[in-house]
């Protein structure tokens, strides 16, 4: 099961690329794990995260094909 | 009302008053604009010179001028019937309710998080609209909160962010173009809430992200209580509201 997760803002900063996709995670918790592990400074960054284009704030299931993207707050003006 | 004469105040300025806002006929150059259609401008800031890349209403020759003077001028220089109203000086909780009280529609074009906080609560408890606009890097954010009830910034992001987890504006830099294109959306639509056109971002953040022409958005969480938040007007007033990129200055 391939997850599309988009990034923005530092976030795709830390990780250098606009998009992933991971394989096999049950929910948005276990996505969150594996990208903490990869990327161990995303821990200091604020995020929204969406699934299906929804902003969720409670671990979600994922399904195939889900796309979840990871939105930073900007403050500049 | 545009909250930020900066690179998105500049940008949406002259778009709405190139759509007219502000366009009436009772007289040039009138500043006194209580009783009619008018746009406002509020920002305490002066024009430096690391801001002309990305702030167009202003030249090298502004520097150090007020930027709400400045702009004031340029909008008068390019429709003399266009009025305006300006504020030079910071926004903060016990001028804040007054001057929202004069427009039906606010563009949150600040640039710290203590005033998109502030602005956003108000907003919530006085029943209008915002235009939310921001910026980093390539990258740009917009979406339409409060309007018939749909959630606030706050829903998206509840927890302000420590100081120190965020890129400064300084240290993340903008280019002038991403400012410019999220400030023409700002103005697209506070036009369309106002002439009742299309479909507004309502409860939606649309990002942008320039490198890689992404246009992607979401929307707000279902839940539109805010128990973190001050619950009236009263509360409002004494409210404290945290510092960002920028600290909000005294």
């Amino acid at each position: 099961m391939s997850i599309k997760v988009l990034l923005f803002g530092q976030i795709m900063d830390l990780t250098q690329c606009p998009s992933l996709t991971l394989e096999d995670l049950p929910d948005t918790d276990s996505l969150k794990d594996i990208l903490l592990e990869r990327y161990p400074a995303l821990s200091t960054l604020p995020f929204v995260v969406s699934l299906g284009k929804k902003a969720i704030s409670t671990n979600t299931p994922l399904s195939p094909a889900s796309v979840v993207a990871l939105l930073p707050p900007f403050s500049g003006g | 009302m545009v909250i930020g004469a900066g690179g998105l105040g500049s940008a949406a300025l002259q778009y709405l008053a190139a759509a007219g806002v502000g366009d009436t006929d009772a007289g040039a150059g009138d500043t006194d604009a209580d009783d009619a259609g008018h746009l406002g401008i509020v920002d305490g800031d002066s024009v430096s010179l690391t801001d002309l890349h990305r702030q167009i209403l202003y030249t090298q020759a502004d520097i150090g001028e007020l930027k709400v003077v400045k702009a004031q001028a340029y909008l008068r220089r390019f429709n003399p019937r266009t009025r305006t109203k300006t504020y030079p000086f910071w926004l903060r909780t016990h001028n804040l309710l007054d001057i929202l009280s004069g427009y039906d529609i606010i563009i949150d074009a600040s640039d710290n998080f203590g005033t998109r906080y502030m602005v956003d609560d108000a907003c919530r408890l006085m029943g209008k609209a915002i235009v939310y606009g921001s910026v980093s890097r390539f990258e740009g954010q917009v979406g339409v909160f409060h309007m018939q009830g749909s959630p606030g910034y706050w829903a998206s992001f509840p927890d302000p962010p420590h100081p120190s987890s965020i890129l400064s504006c300084d240290e993340a830099g903008v280019l002038g173009v991403v400012a410019g294109i999220t400030g023409n959306l700002q103005a697209l639509e506070a036009i369309k809430i106002a002439t009742g056109l299309g479909q507004p971002l309502t409860g939606k953040i649309l990002s942008f992200q320039a490198l890689y022409h992404e246009f992607y958005d979401i929307s707000s969480p279902d839940d539109t209580s805010r128990k973190a938040g001050p619950q009236d007007l009263e509360s409002f007033l004494t409210w404290t509201y945290p510092d960002g990129c920028n600290q909000v200055p005294d």
